[in-house]
């Protein structure tokens, strides 16, 4: 038999043992999650890719939140031969009784500058080809023309202009740049409103360029001088609206990940331990066969290789399967997407797979490494010492964090929380059984001696604690997390103060609002002002290049945020750094900026911050850092200024806050919409809707993501118990030869397992709570609220299916004639 | 008699799926308290399991036995409870050190003394300054030694020993073999050993040869 052949054979015996099948479907199971998500997440990019050749509407989009001067639109042009510009603003639509808010797109006659606008005459109906409406006509989307009721032909109303219906709107070739809205859709010329005094008016201005690429390199450096506000958008450049999103859920997932590692971990732990020894005797035997050191370790690795390469195939086939399946469910939200088999992208994650893998078994290649001829034939047992497995399954976690993080503060919290909860689980071991030893002393019976037993074997006891441990507080953790997110954003409606929230009002339609009120009975509860303004550079360098990775936070930063300001702290805010202003400072240069916000763009107390505002640029201090604390509103802003910032601001003031409509207001709104169509309200009821959709969304998510947790769990639970049989086994012949019988070994063996677990589910419980207090509260803001019956329901439902498993494991342990268990068969 | 096991008529066989292998068939005997017995025999004759029906650890495919302890009928697990063993392979607990391991028999029958008496066991088999050490850290000898003493610990009023020279030199197998019988002369209890030792052997009070199914007398 050759060297090769040999090692396929030990593949094969290594993959018919129990501990060989845990390690197998431990790392198939990582291998299949990660392996998933890179062929989803490459499916999307491609998507987004074709998407963005075909859907841009032009070769430039040149995206500014404040309209282009004269001059500029000047400039612009001297680069291309084609333009158009268009505007986008949030309205209120009526036709007779019936009112929707939308989207609405203002465009010129140069619309649309490359590709096809397609109409229909009734709904459902053929399309035609067409370019854009005529002056005083409005093209409706489908859904919007359905829930107005409104037919070709008959006339809407915006304000106190009337339009004429045309048609109705099917598609638009810059749709892309609307990403995944599911506004309502309307579109009207830019004239429509000349007659009407109205003028070009928009909250979002969007430039179509046809642009050669020495054009685009120009207007690039051109943008880049000029407009640094503005945001570029090409067709060649790939940099699709989205696919930084889709990035960010990709990391989401990834990070997530972690907990399958830190289980993948413990399991493969506790299965190495028997592995290293296996690998010790067959080391030994082949040495005695004249086979060197050195090659007997490289047969060692070779079959550890293939085993691992085997695991990823497998789980390569089943994400392949699995991706036809999501991207089934996909395809409501991309329509058309077809799956891609990215090699790159999939080399690469089998890459980390593989240091993963390496760093998880390290520790117990080393001491073959190490160990001599003679200790190998006495398979004395070297096993590695505790702190280079943790500190390998450290670096494992690292490595996942790493190549996926793109939020620190969030990534830091998980580590921490766990890190946390694996230190209580070790202290409530030790403490326990040490307790447990002094205070049943020299006493006989049943529990005495199970501590006593514990208690002598602390190591191992204390490695199925905290492997058992980890995972039921990752399980909780999860449900909780991922289960009470819905909860609590469900809550958050309760929490308003109010049944309408005023998204953005100026001071016109304060006044306007105000009178509303009083002839509804209505309230305004609370009303605070703001501007709109863009950050742009810190310390003089752009925002992106400070911030340095993606973020959910920087992607919102491409948008211009809520600037507010006031001198009193609000009451549902706190300071955690620096100091707050004096009311009437002269030094009207300092910001506040929330904490998370501050994490994710990487910015520091003494950082200066350049906001555009209307055009013009404004430079803050960063002197103070802020949280959202709950008890008051639950309108915050992510920047604070003091009141005598105002005078020196650009820019139209507007407000947010909150109204309550009595039952009968609420028939009166659409009056007030007529009036003043570019009001934005939201009915709490709209909100919660969308929350629904969030809660359906986190729901499905949370189970799936349960499933696996569960799983590795299981596999968990298997190794712990396959990890220490043979001394299980030896102890339990060993004691029928003292005078017990079956029935007390199994009665002494549960005792163990029950103490066991409830070692772990007293540390799991300490450590869910730790991770609630410091992920719910720092990171989401929302109040935690630790639910003992919730925790102590699912923990009890942990705990019996662990004691059936254990139950049932040690019974199958258990079997065989005493002279077979101290004989270790 | 006050201890004493009897043997009628047992057999004793295996099957391995396709074949039926048979050990013995008729085995008649009995063993008396303060006596001590060899099996001896050619690998594969059934020593061992022949030992474990005595012990109780097995039952007898054929035949019956009987355990009397302190005057009474007792099961097997009621003999076990009155019983020492010593293995071949020692079968110290490796997680514990050589105290807890002297100490286990008697902490499972809920004596309050056990440290100290398993504190002078250790001293008696010459282990005192080995207290604290697991059983990876014992030579051979030592671990039989403290096998010895677990064996004798709770004053068995039988003790079965199964090849207890088997892994030792010649030197510690003597010593090891004067310790046992000391002890077993000291205590009272019936001893049966089965061993390849033909030294061993010559020393207790009886021999039986198992050879072809069939056990018979050598002294």
């Amino acid at each position: 038999m050759t060297s090769a052949s040999l090692i396929l054979e030990n593949v094969r015996s290594d993959l018919k043992s129990g501990d060989g099948r845990i390690a197998f479907a431990v790392q198939g199971l990582i291998a299949f999650f990660l392996l998933s998500l890179t062929l989803a997440s490459a499916s999307i990019q491609s998507y987004l890719n074709d998407n963005l050749d075909q859907m841009l509407g032009a070769d430039v989009v040149l995206e500014s939140f404040v309209p282009l001067s004269t001059v500029q639109m000047e400039e612009l042009a001297r680069h291309t031969e084609s333009l158009s510009r268009t505007a986008t603003m949030q309205v209120v639509l009526t036709h007779g009784e019936q009112w929707e808010r939308a989207q609405l797109k203002i465009v010129d006659d140069a619309y649309p500058v490359q590709g096809e606008v397609t109409v229909s005459r009734v709904l459902g109906g053929a399309t035609d080809r067409a370019t854009h409406p005529q002056p005083g006509a409005i093209w409706l989307g489908p859904r919007l023309a359905g829930v107005l009721r409104a037919r070709v032909g008959e006339t809407i109303t915006f304000g106190d202009t009337a339009l004429r219906v045309d048609a109705i709107l099917e598609h638009e070739p810059d749709r892309l740049m609307e990403g995944h809205s599911v506004a309502m859709r309307a579109m009207v010329h830019e004239r429509t409103f000349d007659s009407a005094s109205a003028g070009m008016q928009g909250e979002r201005f969007r430039y179509l360029i046809g642009a050669s690429e020495a054009q685009e390199s120009a207007i690039r450096d051109w943008q880049r001088s000029e407009l640094s506000a503005a945001r570029l958008l090409s067709k060649r450049g790939g940099d699709h609206p989205l696919a930084s999103f889709w990035q960010r859920v990709e990391n989401l997932f990834g990070l997530l990940s972690v907990t399958f590692v830190i289980l993948g971990a413990v399991a493969l732990d506790m299965t190495n331990r028997r592995w290293l020894e296996a690998m010790q005797y067959r080391l030994a035997l082949y040495q005695s066969f004249g086979v060197t050191l050195r090659c007997g370790i490289a047969m060692m690795l070779a079959q550890w290789a293939i085993g691992f390469l085997c695991a990823c195939l497998v789980a390569a086939v089943l994400a392949a399967v699995g991706q036809l399946a999501l991207l089934d469910i996909l395809d409501d939200t991309f329509p058309g997407i077809a799956p891609v088999w990215p090699v790159a992208a999939l080399a690469q994650t089998v890459g980390l797979l593989a240091l993963l893998a390496i760093l998880l078994q390290l520790p117990f290649i080393l001491p073959l490494m190490r160990a001599s001829v003679s200790s190998l034939i006495r398979s004395e047992g070297r096993l590695t010492p505790a702190t280079l497995r943790l500190v390998s399954g450290a670096a494992a976690v690292s490595a996942v964090a790493l190549a996926y993080t793109d939020n620190w503060l969030l990534t830091v919290m998980i580590l921490a929380a766990v890190a946390a909860g694996i230190v209580l689980l070790v202290l409530v071991t030790w403490s326990a059984l040490w307790l447990g030893d002094r205070l049943f002393g020299r006493r006989g019976g049943l529990l005495p001696f199970v501590v006593f037993l514990m208690r002598r074997r602390i190591t191992s006891k204390t490695a199925q604690v905290v492997g058992l441990g980890a995972s039921a507080l990752l399980l909780l953790v999860t449900l909780m997390l991922l289960g009470q997110i819905g909860e609590r954003l469900e809550e958050q409606r309760r929490t308003h103060d109010g049944n309408l929230v005023i998204a953005e009002a100026s001071e016109a339609h304060v006044a306007a609002l105000n009178e509303w009120a009083r002839e509804t009975g209505s309230e305004i509860r609370s009303l605070r002002p703001f501007v709109r303004a863009q950050l742009v550079r810190v310390n003089d360098r752009p925002l992106a290049d400070h911030a340095g990775g993606p973020s959910e936070t920087l992607a919102t930063m491409q948008e211009p945020i809520r600037l507010h300001w006031t001198d009193p702290l609000p009451a549902n805010n706190r300071v955690v750094a620096g100091s707050w202003w004096d009311a009437g400072t002269a030094s009207w240069d300092r910001i506040s900026v929330e904490e998370e916000v501050m994490t994710d763009l990487r910015l520091e107390l003494g950082d200066a911050l350049d906001f555009s505002v209307d055009g013009e640029m404004r430079r803050f201090t960063l002197v103070s850092s802020h949280v959202y604390q709950p008890g008051a509103s639950s309108i915050t802003f992510w920047f604070q200024v003091p009141e005598t910032a105002r005078p020196h601001i650009p820019g139209t003031t507007l407000f947010m806050g909150t109204m309550e409509l009595p039952e009968t207001a609420w028939d009166a709104l659409p009056g007030l919409w007529v009036q003043h169509p570019e009001l934005i309200l939201e009915p709490i009821q709209e909100i919660t809707e969308r929350f629904d959709r969030i809660v359906a969304l986190v729901k499905r998510v949370s189970v799936g993501f349960s499933a696996f947790v569960l799983l590795l769990t299981m596999l968990v639970i298997a190794a712990s118990v396959r990890g220490f049989e043979a001394d299980d086994r030896l102890r339990d012949g060993l004691l029928q030869t003292m005078g017990f019988d079956r029935r007390d070994v199994a009665r002494l063996s549960l005792s163990e397992w029950s103490l066991t677990g409830a070692l772990a589910a007293f540390g799991a419980i300490g450590g869910a709570w730790l991770a609630g207090t410091l992920i719910f509260e720092s990171q989401f803001g929302l109040p935690f609220r630790f639910s003992p019956l919730w925790v102590a329901g699912t923990l009890a439902a942990i705990a019996l299916m662990l004691f059936i498993f254990m139950a049932l494991a040690g019974s199958f342990s258990r079997r065989g004639s005493i002279q077979e268990l101290l004989q270790g068969q | 008699m006050q201890n004493r096991i009897k043997l009628s008529d047992v057999g004793h066989f295996f099957d391995t799926g396709t074949d039926r292998i048979d050990l013995f068939e008729n085995v008649s005997l009995e063993l008396q308290a303060g006596r001590s017995h060899a099996i001896v025999g050619p690998s594969g004759a059934g020593k061992s399991s022949l030992l474990t029906i005595m012990a109780g650890l097995d039952e007898p495919r054929r035949g019956a036995v009987t355990f009397h302890v302190d005057g009474r009928q007792v099961d097997a697990v009621g003999l076990r409870a009155r019983s020492g063993f010593v293995f071949q392979q020692f079968h110290l607990m490796p997680e514990l050190d050589a105290l807890a391991n002297l100490a286990l028999p008697l902490r499972l029958k809920g004596d309050p003394d056990a440290q100290d008496k398993a504190r002078n066991w250790l001293a008696r088999v010459g282990l005192e300054g080995r207290a604290g050490h697991q059983p990876s850290r014992l030579s051979g000898g030592e671990q039989q030694r403290a096998a010895i003493a677990r064996a004798f610990i709770s004053e068995p009023a039988f003790l079965f020993a199964d090849e207890p020279t088997g892994n030792l030199d010649a030197v510690t197998s003597t010593a090891v073999s004067d310790l046992m019988f000391d002890c077993a002369r000291e205590s009272g209890c019936c001893m049966v050993v089965v061993t390849h030792s033909e030294a061993l052997a010559s020393r207790t009070d009886t021999g039986w040869m198992l050879r072809d199914k069939r056990l018979e007398p050598i002294r």
